[in-house]
């Protein structure tokens, strides 16, 4: 059986949860890819929540994936966040280093998650019309 | 040590994923997986050995073949991967940047097992972890955070 990944669109957020994974391994790995990419591929504007509370066991194949996709969100000027990480691939994001490029909190739930990354985009949009001169500045 | 399983098969990515699991239902049956951090860190070692054993030892060609032997003692499981390959020196494959997509699989190995070596005599990589002690800490084995 191929790998299921539910999409839901959350406003401007997409959640994918990775559904009925028991070991994401070397041959769900292409349908895990095609499933996220072809959901991307509609959005100009990638913002991806990542839920992997199904999931038990995380290959390095993956990490590759995840960071691919990671670089094409990135390269839109989009996100992407990660949760439902159980505390052994936590422990292999330690490991790997990728901690230092998500900013994964172990067994996080889904929504928490998406409150946080919501949060993180408004404050990133406040920052935004702050940072941008409005015609009244140029008056002044 | 005491050879308790052995099987051979095509290199082949479907066939590869049979053998870890038929390799971890034996590790469990003869007791070398206790808890949770034991079964992660036995898929792990299998799922990352054989996936490099399929790609780079046999270079992705199902028409070759790859072992897998466990041997055990008292308090250590020892698991060879044998891919007939050219072989390589595990100690010199260092943790890649962390934007790098590739090159992590041997040191999540290293991670988990307590030896890792490319023994040229057994023609292939062997992997050996200790049995832990009831209530002992997780292990450390210098690679952590």
């Amino acid at each position: 059986m191929s790998l299921q990944i539910l999409f839901t669109n959350h406003g401007t957020i997409l959640t994918g949860t990775v559904l009925e994974a028991d070991m994401l391994d070397d041959r769900s790995i292409r349908d895990f890819s095609e499933g996220v990419m072809n959901c991307l591929k509609k959005c100009p504007q990638p913002y991806l929540l990542l839920n992997f509370e199904h999931v038990r066991f995380m290959s390095s194949a993956v990490i590759s994936e995840l960071l691919r996709i990671n670089e094409y969100c990135r390269q839109r000027d989009g996100a992407l966040r990660l949760c439902g990480i159980n505390r052994n691939i936590h422990e292999v994001f330690q490991i790997t280093q990728l901690d230092r490029l998500f900013s994964v909190i172990p067994e996080e739930p889904a929504d928490k998650a998406l409150q946080r990354f919501e949060r993180s985009l408004a404050l990133q949009q406040e920052a935004k019309t702050w940072n941008e001169p409005t015609p009244r500045d140029h008056e002044a | 040590m005491e050879t308790v399983y052995r099987k051979s098969i095509p290199a082949a990515c479907d066939a590869a994923c049979d053998l870890r699991k038929e390799a971890l239902d034996v590790l469990e049956q003869r007791g070398w997986v206790q808890d949770e951090e034991d079964r992660f860190a036995f898929w792990m070692a299998l799922e990352e050995a054989l996936s490099n054993a399929v790609k780079h030892g046999c270079g992705g060609d199902a028409s070759r073949s790859l072992e897998v032997e466990l041997e055990e003692t008292e308090d250590r499981i020892r698991i060879i991967i044998r891919d007939f390959g050219p072989g390589f020196d595990p100690d010199r494959v260092t943790m890649p940047d962390c934007r790098r997509t590739d090159g992590r699989g041997i040191c999540l190995i290293r991670h988990y097992m307590d030896r890792l070596v490319y023994d040229r005599e057994q023609g292939g990589l062997v992997m050996e972890r200790r049995k832990r002690q009831p209530g002992a800490t997780p292990r450390n084995n210098g690679n952590s955070p």
